[in-house]
């Protein structure tokens, strides 16, 4: 049961990684607007680009 | 392309959709130069992408009446600009605006929130005017409103830490959980004290900076001497850890209670954050609320450039122009030779009345003509709207808040588990007496304080809000549930506030054709009386053969139609006899009478049955109208309500109001804004004055007398589910934390027990409220 001496301080280490990034990522603002995205994603950003690559 | 190339017969315009009348591909130039600047700027995708798809089709759009866009210096200075913008319907609506950095170049990003339709753009300089872009978003043919204070940006930074507690909350309760299911699952005595002494290293952050809003919450509550809901849980919290820490000192694994405190933290954040965020939802996606800002006023001050500048900087001696159903803002004289405006939201009065030049046009009448000229007499903090505001205010501040819902009910349930566990103390005076009492203390709090009373208060605001009712204080679920006695305004609430035709008497020839006539002759007349003869006329066609039309002021219209002359006039016989119909017309056919319409206030189709079923619930029933004697006697005899008082000033609803307990004013005008204060639940009507609205409780977002009940109904609910809620989990907690102590089960059954209480509350209650409301 002495591996538990290792695994616990490993499992508590991923489990704050988990937080920092949790806090990072509302720090950074992916959490302020749950609905836009959604529709976001369904217009393609480079409708022009494509067409440029295309003629190419 | 090239736009006049695709013409052809039955055209609907290329950019909006409309019928073009004019055969052109386009309705109208707006149109047209929309349509030109997209093509120009190679934006055509907008319109595929509205074929794709579109949303938010439920919502009537709100037509904001300003193009001229003021901005504050602040804001000027600002990096970052807000805007409300109405008149999103679909995807192509969302991407053209976050277009507007490739074709604005002084514009950094563009992003926008669907959820409250706010735009919130960055510009790259600050040399870079910002009404470039709102006039080019107006240009589109989005109504724009620009947002001034930038309250979002603080609730968002609050936002972020709230979620950071959550999260720090979560990790500690979830570590915690892992370690405890080992000690109940019977690890050995060694690792089971090593476990425990993590555990209270892992709660630490969780019961320090995670629970720091409850400690706050609970200082303030000891200030004012009181209990709150998070005053209990403080209690849970210190009990809980001085006896796990005394537990582990002692070296016994057996009674730590850690991992229920950071269960407990982590439910009552997060369930908290939940129904904060609903009520945003909710307080977002009614525009009422948006809207309920500055209004602009066209004004002309130095008799050259109209400005459009709100109400509080009018200043003595400008002229304004009031739009159709404007709202005057100040105290002022009529420059016009005549207009009409309603007073009835100032005064409960409910025709139209017609002012000459010269005459005073008090603040807060609604301007019911086309183009109103006034000349200002006041500043508008001078103005009778403002001191009747003022008086608002004054009440608002003597008014004792009113405790909140979840407070007044936990300090019950709080005091019933003391009295539960004082009772095992007395009946088991012995340590393991000791241990039961408080293991029911700390296990039955999170399940009731963090999870039911949350969660049954977010529900009936969920509800409310897709009825049509807008809960603006929650905590007035309490006091609608102890309602008695509830007082109507008349104008606009019992009855539509509109004047409307209420009879059409047929005397001789065929009803259908004097009808078409009529409407046809009215609707060349921009007289209120005519246009809502028009108004209860829509479903009778109109007559093309017109061939003259006059206006006979004072009396009526006139025209001829198929060789005969009608006319439709006031009726001099009737008008003097029945005090209560407020206006009489005759329909003359080459002067002989063919017909009799009668127009009034209409009480609204749904008053009857609404004040029936409340007064055979049992509620008293009052009317207080600011309007005249004969008509608040005449709608009082129609609904036979008893208590009825008319004539009343402001200040005189008021002073009845406060004379009775537990009760609801329910209104539309600024002249019910000061009862509302002095009512225990003040309801605005839906279409109340904007001042009124903000000053009420509850605010209706659909019309109708009924929601009424629906309000009444969800509020006694609420009441009987949350007590429902305390007993089973009560019973619940109780008889699991006995059982565990004695031994018949496991501490690890227990512990997986004490969700599943939490899950049988909650679908409880989620069946209960929707039960009977669909």
């Amino acid at each position: 049961m002495n591996i538990l001496f290792l695994l616990i301080p490993i499992a508590t280490g991923i489990g704050i990684a988990g937080v920092i990034a949790f806090i990072y990522a509302v720090r950074k603002g992916q959490f302020d607007d749950l609905s836009t995205p959604a529709y976001r994603i369904l217009v393609d950003e480079s409708e022009r680009k494509i067409d440029e690559l295309d003629s190419k | 392309m090239n736009n006049s190339a695709v013409a052809t017969q039955d055209v609907s315009c290329l950019h909006c959709g409309n019928p073009s009348l004019s055969g052109n591909s386009f309705c109208c130039s707006g149109c047209e130069s929309v349509y030109s600047f997209l093509h120009t700027e190679g934006l055509e995708h907008f319109y595929q992408l509205r074929e794709q798809f579109s949303f938010r089709s439920q919502r009537k759009r709100i037509h904001i009446a300003q193009n001229v866009f003021p901005l504050t210096n602040e804001l000027e200075k600002s990096h970052s600009l807000q805007l409300y913008i109405e008149g999103i319907h679909c995807l192509g609506c969302l991407w053209l605006l976050e277009k507007l950095p490739d074709f604005l170049p002084k514009i950094k990003t563009a992003s926008l929130d669907l959820d409250s339709n706010i735009l919130t753009i960055t510009r790259k300089t600050n040399e870079y005017k910002w009404n470039n872009v709102i006039q080019k978003i107006h240009a589109f043919g989005y109504d724009v409103k620009i947002i001034e204070n930038n309250l979002e940006e603080i609730k968002a930074s609050d936002t972020k830490k709230q979620l950071a507690r959550i999260g720090i909350a979560a990790f500690s309760a979830g570590n915690i959980m892992l370690l405890s299911i080992s000690i109940y699952g019977g690890a050995d005595p060694y690792w089971g004290i090593r476990f425990g002494w993590l555990s209270l290293i892992f709660s630490i952050p969780s019961l320090t900076y995670s629970a720091w809003p409850i400690y706050k919450n609970t200082l303030l509550s000891i200030k004012n001497k009181m209990i709150s809901v998070d005053s209990a849980i403080v209690l849970a919290l210190i009990a809980g850890t001085v006896i796990s820490i005394w537990s582990l000192i002692n070296n016994n694994e057996q009674h730590i209670y850690l991992d229920s405190l950071s269960m407990l933290v982590f439910f009552l954040l997060s369930s908290r954050f939940f129904l904060q965020r609903i009520r945003e939802k909710i307080g977002k996606e009614s525009p009422l609320l948006n809207l309920l800002k500055k209004e602009f006023y066209q004004v002309n001050r130095d008799g050259i450039t109209p400005l459009s500048i709100a109400a509080s900087d009018i200043a003595i001696n400008d002229k304004i122009t009031l739009a159709l159903n404007q709202v005057t803002p100040v105290d002022s004289k009529l420059i016009n030779d005549s207009a009409y405006f309603d007073f009835s939201l100032l005064t409960g009065e409910s025709s139209p009345v017609k002012l000459f030049a010269g005459e005073v046009v008090e603040s807060g009448a609604i301007c019911l003509s086309e183009d109103a000229y006034v000349q200002s007499l006041s500043k508008a903090k001078d103005s009778r709207f403002a001191k009747i505001l003022d008086q608002i205010r004054a009440k608002k501040m003597l008014r004792t808040k009113s405790i909140d819902f979840a407070d007044r009910v936990a300090k019950y349930f709080v005091f019933f588990v003391l009295l539960v566990s004082a009772s095992i103390i007395f009946i088991d005076p012995t340590e393991t007496g000791f241990q039961k009492a408080l293991a029911l203390v700390i296990v039955s709090c999170p399940c009731v304080l963090a999870f039911s009373i949350p969660l049954a208060t977010t529900k009936a605001l969920q509800l409310s809000a897709k009825k049509g009712i807008l809960l603006v204080n929650a905590e007035k679920l309490d006091a609608l549930s102890r309602i008695k006695q509830i007082f109507f305004d008349k104008t606009g609430t019992l009855t539509t506030g509109n004047f409307e035709m209420l009879k059409w008497t047929q005397l001789q020839g065929d009803i259908l054709q004097t009808q078409q006539i009529v409407k046809t002759i009215e609707q060349q007349s921009s007289h209120p009386i005519a246009r809502s003869i028009v108004k209860n006329l829509t479903n009778v066609a109109s007559l093309d053969n017109l061939s003259s039309y006059k206006e006979i002021p004072g009396i009526g219209v006139e025209g001829s139609i198929l060789g005969s002359t009608w006319r439709v006039q006031k009726n001099p016989h009737v008008a003097a006899i029945s005090h209560y119909r407020d206006l009489s017309l005759v329909v003359l056919q080459n002067g002989s009478t063919v017909a009799e319409i009668q127009l009034g206030d209409k009480v609204r189709e749904e008053a009857l049955p609404t004040v029936s079923k409340l007064r055979s619930i049992g509620y008293k029933l009052h009317i207080l109208s600011g309007d005249s004697f004969e008509r608040v006697r005449y709608v009082a005899n129609k609904l036979s309500i008893k208590n009825w008082h008319a004539e009343l000033l402001p200040e005189e609803k008021s002073k009845i109001i406060s004379t009775f307990q537990d009760s609801i004013m329910i209104g539309d005008g600024i002249n019910d804004a000061i009862a509302f204060q002095v009512a225990s639940v003040g309801i605005s009507m839906q279409g109340a004055l904007e001042e009124s609205a903000k000053n009420s409780d509850i605010i209706f977002t659909k019309p109708g007398l009924n929601n009424i009940l629906t309000t009444l109904q969800i509020a006694k609910r609420t009441k009987s589910i949350i007590l429902g809620n305390f007993t089973i989990s009560l019973l619940y907690n109780a008889i699991g934390s006995v059982l565990a102590i004695l031994g018949i089960i496991s501490p690890l059954w227990a512990a997986v027990l004490m969700p599943l209480s939490s899950l049988s509350v909650f679908l409880l209650t989620h069946i209960q409220m929707e039960r009977g409301f669909e």
